[in-house]
């Protein structure tokens, strides 16, 4: 903040002055008495004073009739322009603007009258109360940084007795303490406060709500967890699908097979019976066949009689025939071997050119032919032995490989199950590790239950006496208070109102007090009344003496029916002065004196001082008894649940009894060593627990499959085994022998059957030559077999004759024997036989059963297959299901939605804890300052001590500033001193150092008023510089009346050029003689009649 | 033909499987989804530059190529847009399997109608029906059955064809699902073992297993899971491969494991501050690191140990020096020599970490906050 420009007009002294400020130094210089504390005043009751107030009339010129009045332009912290207009004046109707403009030109108005004040103190926070409240102040307010900022001229080590604590409101703490706080923050630590803050905003609002928008860092944690839950959720519906797709499989899987048993039981039920009923039937039919069997033989005995009759006459006729044959036939004999003859011939033609050889080569040639097919056969059988030599060969070969694989699987299943053991027993220990944690925490609460219940006992204790001392701080309270409301008195602000009205008042009496006497001789009887300034009138009784009556200012003379004379002294201005005062007084004075009980104005002040000392007891009984209530409540608080804390205990004492915490912590560090126990999380734990499982069952798994693999690679081995057995007992031998005889065998047959061929080609040669010889036997075999023919059909003709007698009687006999063959007796007799037979071989069975009965259980059985035949449907169906369903791919699917689950709730619960605990540390953090920021005094020493000791060459230094900024000691050449002591050219120099240190930090205008009096011109000098180097940060309004201590020749203003700006506006030097105008006598005169006209 | 004709190599495949495209690992933060998302895709140019190199005949895809049947647009656009970006033509085939991550129904991009379906190029077949037959190669064909439902306790190897006895053509199988079955697990798409030799393959496709491994018996037809080509979590073993196939005209099976992935993934303890000096060593750009965090820490070990934790983990708008980086368990602040750290503090900032001190001392939840407060405050004084 700056002030840019102040008008005064009618201002005390001063009818009329505007002076425009540089935004660093600027030096006002002037002669004594010209207006200077003036200006400042005007700044202070422009920021600071009701225009209300009465103590604005003192503002008022004595000249009567005008309005003082001023204008204040300054621009805030935000670079925005704001000017301020006020007029003091109680009986007139003056409005007081508050406006503000942004280019600094045209203004727009904000607030008017009473809530000028309120706007103006509200921005300022200089600790001043608003206008109104309770604790509102009247007449010009004083506060820690007026005080520091414009401090009046008589006023310059008033900062030095004043602390924060005497303002109105915290406004003025809060900001010096925010911008000390600032002053006494490490920037790291304020780096680090900005980044949780930062980190903290992430996850909550600004009113501590935890974030749940889309702001939120938890939001995608919690929709990713809501999206896997989803999946996992949908996933685990569909496996229980699948699971019970499967169980209602399994159980029509049983069904279906006892149905299928049950159907097999009626199916042979159904065949016993149909075995019956066949039984029954053939039984009946063998009856009936042996019937007509029987018949039928009988009727073949009578046709055989017929025949034999016949047969002896044929027998006759055929021996005739007999001797025409006899000769035919000796003939045909003849023929025969003449054609056997041939016959051999032309077969041993066909023998030579068929088996080319003789019988002895042909036999031998048979035989070699033989013995190749032998060899071969032999060969065959060979390479059959030598197949299956090479097949136990490999068989072998292959149980090699086989064992080899069961030993490495074995080998690895020794490896799995002791890394399964080892994963186990981490599983295990890391189990054991969360109840060791458990049961050490259990301990550890028991201890801190055990602590607190010391605490609560203590804490009870301590409340029993601090609730005496309450007591007595509420008697000591309420007694002061009675003495205080008894005394009646004013408070100070009101005492120095109605004790500057007493002055005024007895100025304006002394003023008007010229004296009067009157002698007032009556010539006739008359009465009279008289009365001289505030005295009780005086009645003189009807007489013709002389009265004489004196007074100081007033007298009033009554003549019943004749006259009121009244008499004053002074001018008619002073005397109206005077009335008013008077009314005042009367006002608001004497009731107050009448309140007090007191007459004077020093017994009243007496009583003030009386009341302030009350005062400052009850403040302290009231601040002792607060205190002590809190301490009171704090130790309630404390000591609240001491019942429930021994109770606890006692429970706790039970939880943890046969713990024994020396061997648990003997674990625990041995199981942790080098780790501090308490830094043990039970969720660091649970996730070292959780990794344990997932490893010992991903080791389980592992072993699983292998033991699987081992159960395969062993029934490989055993079947390989068995079959090399077997090979080794069919072969009598090792296979590799066999193999070896085998071959040896092979080759012996293959060299044999190479000696047999070679011995039928040398066959095939004299078959050749035995072929041409037998051409020529068959030529002349041919020629003897037709002479022979011609000889036979001489002897046929005779046998042809009686042939046909023969071929009669035959015919006859033909016809009945064909009648006897179409009977067949044989067969009707063995149709007899086989009847009987049939008969003893099917007899009445058991039980006769007959088609219905087969019929029933047929039906039985088509039923119970019908059954089956839906059952299959059903299970057909539950199969469909479980296809849809999905199976192990769900499951498979399953397994990885619950480890995304688990995943996002770890991540979750992180991001969680990560928030709480930000939440808490910025917390933390924040407690830490505001304990550091109470000592914000010993930061706002440093600056000042250091420019102190500076200033007097290291002679002061250690000053101490308490947490409310009193000023406390200092430490002058080695001896601790109170601020009090110094001399009052130093006390001067540290206050204004100290309110120049406080102007910095605020970075507020400071007037300093000729407060540098006191100091010599070398500490000035340097003075100088400080106040140069001060107004690079804020503005610095020094007043002066010897300019020359401030200014180089160079930098004076000259006549006509009242303000001269030099180092770009650094340095402002301002002639305030060129520009205020006083009052003269005669505008004094002009102003005062133009008031009264 | 003579014997060394026969080993002439009839048949090359690159055989891979579980891409996982559109996978959200959902227990990653967010900024590290998207990375580990993206390079599912990325590695599939390391597959088909593969391919190129070792002139496979045909590319084997063995199911759960997305890791839903209806991935998010970009993803299938993704993949579409990179098949199409081959210059194969008719040199090679690539084979789709849905699997039972994404199975053939009739609103997943398998289906005939889709927009994905409907661009692919002319060189790449979707197995979309059971029994799917193709020819691949010389004289070689390819069998296969999609999964058309998530689950499932069909055996889709049992179902394929057998060889006929006069079949001598090669003979390779693809299915999806699981070999691993004993008691007390749920099997899926159960693929009976060596049931490449019982249904004559000269070597089975698989995929579902995401670690590389041969399911066969010794001496039988191979029957290989390539694994998943980017890891997708801590729990595989071996992840990162595909599998190079080579069979020669005599139906010898050759197959070999070819790393492409470009992420590693760590488990690693850190109980002390040198564990984290030693990560801070290590080159971690294309690491997925996830970090198990115990032990107490000296205030200044906490501090580098803090400084090392953002370098590895980066924050929004720098990466860090891991490429991805998932904590569990937290660092924990010895406050045993707290109180000395902030000796040479102003007043302020000492007597705060005092009373936060005095409050966690005292246990509890707000001990608990007390200790984080104190961290904060350690950070904060750290960092002014």
């Amino acid at each position: 903040m700056r002030f840019k420009r102040v008008t005064l007009t009618n201002f005390r002294g001063i009818e009329s002055a505007t002076v425009e400020f540089g935004a660093h130094l600027n030096i006002v210089f002037g002669p004594n008495d010209l207006g200077k504390s003036t200006l400042a005043e005007a700044i202070r009751a422009a920021l600071l004073l009701q225009t209300i107030s009465t103590e604005g009339k003192k503002y008022a010129p004595w000249h009567k009739g005008v309005t003082p009045a001023v204008e204040l332009v300054f621009v805030d912290d935000g670079g925005h322009t704001w000017r301020v207009t006020k007029g003091f004046r109680t009986d007139a109707n003056i409005e007081s603007t508050l406006a503000h403009s942004k280019d600094g030109s045209s203004f727009t108005v904000d607030a008017r009258g009473r809530e000028v004040d309120q706007k103006i103190r509200e921005k300022l926070a200089w600790g001043v109360a608003t206008p109104g409240g309770r604790s509102g102040t009247r007449g010009m307010p004083r506060s820690f940084i007026v005080k520091a900022l414009l401090s009046e001229q008589t006023e310059v080590g008033h900062i030095l007795e004043s602390s924060l604590a005497e303002d109105s409101d915290d406004s003025g703490k809060l900001r010096l303490k925010k911008a000390l706080s600032a002053l006494a923050e490490d920037p790291e630590v304020r780096k680090v406060l900005d980044a949780a803050q930062k980190e903290r905003d992430r996850y909550f609002t600004s009113t501590g709500r935890q974030r749940s928008g889309k702001s939120s860092p938890l939001r995608p944690l919690q929709e990713e967890l809501k999206a896997h839950r989803e999946e996992k959720d949908k996933l685990e519906v569909e496996w229980r699908a699948a699971e019970t797709a499967r169980k209602e499989l399994s159980e029509l899987e049983w069904q279906l097979q006892a149905k299928a048993h049950e159907r097999d039981a009626k199916a042979g039920d159904l065949e016993d019976l149909e075995t019956l009923r066949v039984a029954t039937q053939a039984h009946d039919a063998a009856c009936k066949a042996l019937e007509a069997a029987e018949a039928r033989l009988a009727e073949i005995v009578r046709i055989e009689q017929g025949v034999t009759d016949l047969r002896a006459r044929l027998g006759n006729a055929e021996e005739a025939l007999e001797e025409s044959k006899t000769a035919a036939t000796e003939r045909a004999t003849k023929t025969e071997e003449a054609r056997a003859t041939k016959e051999a011939a032309d077969q041993g033609v066909r023998a030579v050119e068929s088996e080319s050889g003789t019988n002895e080569a042909l036999l031998e040639k048979a035989r070699a032919e033989r013995r190749i097919s032998e060899i071969e056969r032999n060969l065959e059988q060979l390479q059959t032995r030598q197949a299956k030599a090479a097949e136990a060969l490999e068989t072998l070969s292959a149980l090699r490989s086989a064992r080899e694989n069961s030993s490495r699987v074995q080998e690895e299943i020794a490896s799995a199950v002791q890394a399964e053991e080892s994963a186990k027993a981490a599983m295990t220990a890391a189990g054991g590790d969360i109840d060791r944690l458990s049961s050490w925490r259990r301990l550890q609460e028991l201890a801190a239950l055990k602590a607190a219940l010391e605490s609560k006992q203590n804490a009870q204790h301590a409340a029993q006496k601090t609730q005496a001392e309450i007591d007595r701080l509420a008697s000591v309270i309420s007694e002061t208070s009675s003495s205080i409301e008894a005394l009646a008195a004013p408070d100070r602000n009101a005492f120095k109102a109605t004790s500057a009205l007493h002055h005024e008042r007895e100025l304006l009496r002394g003023r008007t007090s010229a004296g009067l006497e009157v002698h007032l001789d009556r010539l006739t009887s008359l009465a009279i009344q008289t009365t001289a300034d505030d005295a009780q009138a005086i009645v003189h009784e009807e007489a013709t003496d002389s009265v004489e009556v004196e007074a100081d200012r007033t007298m009033t003379i009554v003549l019943p029916g004749v006259a009121d004379i009244r008499v004053a002294t002074g001018t008619k201005e002073l005397r109206e002065q005077l009335r008013l005062v008077e009314a005042r007084w009367r006002d608001e004075g004497e009731p107050l004196l009448e309140r007090a009980g007191v007459a004077t104005i020093a017994a009243l002040e007496a009583a003030v001082e009386e009341r302030e000392r009350l005062q400052r007891t009850l403040h302290d009984a009231e601040l002792k008894h607060r205190t002590q209530l809190e301490e009171l409540r704090r130790q309630e608080a404390a000591a609240v649940g001491l019942t429930e804390a021994a109770r606890d205990l006692a429970a706790k004492h039970e939880e943890t009894s046969g713990v024994d915490p020396n061997e648990l912590v003997a674990e625990l560090r041995e199981r942790h060593p080098g780790i501090d126990l308490a830094t043990l999380s039970e969720a660091a734990l649970r996730a070292t627990l959780r990794t344990r499982e997932r490893a010992h069952q991903e080791h389980r798994e592992h072993l699983i499959e292998l033991r699987a693999q081992a159960g395969q690679a062993q029934k490989e081995v055993a079947a390989l085994e068995e079959q090399t057995q077997q090979d080794e007992a069919a072969a009598g031998k090792l296979p590799s022998e066999e193999a070896e005889t085998v071959a040896r065998l092979i080759e012996d047959a293959t060299a044999q059957l190479q000696q047999v061929q070679t011995r039928i080609a040398e066959l095939e040669g004299i078959a050749q030559k035995a072929a041409a010889e037998a051409e020529q036997r068959a030529q002349q075999a041919a020629r003897h077999l037709a002479a022979a023919q011609a000889s036979e059909r001489e002897a046929l003709e005779a046998r042809d004759g009686a042939l046909a007698t023969v071929s009669q009687l035959k015919g006859a006999l033909s016809e009945k024997e064909e009648r006897l063959a179409q009977v067949d007796r044989g067969a009707a007799e063995s149709a007899v036989r086989t009847a009987r037979t049939a008969l003893e071989a099917t007899p009445a069975p058991e039980r006769m059963v007959d088609e219905a009965l087969v019929e029933a259980a047929q039906a039985s059985l088509d039923e119970t297959v019908r059954e089956l035949v839906t059952l299959e449907r059903e299970r057909e169906n539950q199969r469909g299901a479980l296809r849809q369903t999905g199976g192990l791919v769900v499951r498979e699917r399953l397994i990885d939605a619950e480890r995304a689950v688990e995943r996002a709730q770890e991540d979750l619960r992180t991001a969680e804890l990560d928030a709480e605990a930000v939440k808490l540390l910025l917390e933390t953090l924040k407690e830490a300052q505001q304990l550091s920021s109470q000592h914000v005094g010993t930061q706002l020493a440093k600056p000042v001590e250091e420019r102190f000791r500076t200033l007097t060459n290291g002679r002061y230094d250690r000053l101490t500033i308490g947490p409310e900024l009193s000023t406390g000691d200092i430490r002058v050449a080695g001896i601790v001193r109170g601020a009090a002591d110094l001399s009052v050219g130093t006390r001067e120099q540290l206050a204004t150092i100290l309110r120049l240190v406080i102007a910095e930090h605020l970075r507020a205008p400071i007037i300093l008023d000729d407060h540098l009096a006191q100091t010599d011109r070398a500490r000035l000098g340097w003075f100088v510089d400080v106040l140069k180097a001060a107004a690079t940060k804020t503005q610095v309004i020094v007043m002066t009346c010897r300019h020359d201590d401030y200014l180089a020749p160079p930098d004076w203003p000259t006549n006509g050029h009242p303000i001269v700006d030099r180092g770009g506006g650094a340095l402002r030097a301002i002639d305030l003689e060129q520009l205020v105008q006083r009052w003269r006598p005669e505008n004094a005169r002009e102003a005062a009649t133009a008031a009264f006209s | 033909m003579t014997g060394n004709e026969e080993d002439i190599v009839a048949l090359r495949l690159l055989h891979t499987a579980d891409w996982h495209l559109g996978a959200p690992f959902q227990s990653f933060p967010e900024r590290y989804r998207t990375k580990l998302k993206r390079a599912r895709l990325d590695v599939l140019d390391d597959i088909f530059g593969t391919a190129d190199r070792e002139r496979v005949d045909a590319i084997l895809c063995a199911g759960d190529l997305f890791d839903a049947p209806e991935p998010g647009d970009a993803w299938w656009k993704a993949l579409l847009k990179k098949l199409r970006a081959l210059p194969w033509s008719d040199r090679r085939t690539v084979f789709l399997l849905p699997g039972n991550h994404d199975p053939f129904l009739t609103t997943s991009v398998w289906a005939p109608s889709h927009p994905f379906r409907q661009g692919l190029p002319d060189f790449v077949e979707v197995v979309d029906r059971p029994g799917f037959e193709a020819p691949i190669g010389e004289n070689a064909v390819l069998y296969s059955s999609p999964c058309e439902a998530v689950s499932s306790s069909k055996d889709l190897a049992k179902a394929l064809p057998k060889r006929e006895p006069d079949d001598n053509r090669i003979r390779v199988g693809m299915v999806h699902g699981m070999t691993f079955d004993f008691d007390g697990h749920q099997s899926n798409y159960p693929i009976e073992r060596d049931v490449a030799a019982d249904r004559g393959f000269d070597y089975l496709a698989l995929g579902d297993t995401h670690s590389f491994g041969n399911k066969a018996s010794p001496g039988k037809p191979p029957m290989v899971y390539p694994g998943t080509p980017e890891p997708t979590s801590f729990r595989e073993r071996d992840p990162g491969h595909v599998a190079l196939v080579f069979i020669t005209r005599r139906r010898r099976v050759m197959f070999e494991k070819k790393p492409v992935a470009r992420w590693r993934w760590r488990t690693e303890q850190v109980d002390t501050i040198e564990d984290l000096r030693r990560l801070d060593q290590d080159d971690l750009k294309q690491t997925v690191l996830r970090l198990q965090l115990s032990g107490h820490f000296q205030p200044d070990a906490f501090h580098e140990a803090e400084k090392l934790l953002e370098k590895l983990a980066g924050d929004e708008l720098n990466d860090g020096a891991a490429g991805g980086l998932l904590r569990e368990g937290a660092l924990e602040l010895d406050p045993s020599d707290v109180s000395t750290f902030f000796e040479a503090s102003p007043t302020e900032i000492r007597q705060t970490a005092q009373r936060l001190e005095e409050i966690r001392a005292g246990g509890g939840h707000e001990g608990e906050v007390a200790e984080r407060a104190l961290m904060q405050l350690y950070r904060l004084a750290r960092s002014v």
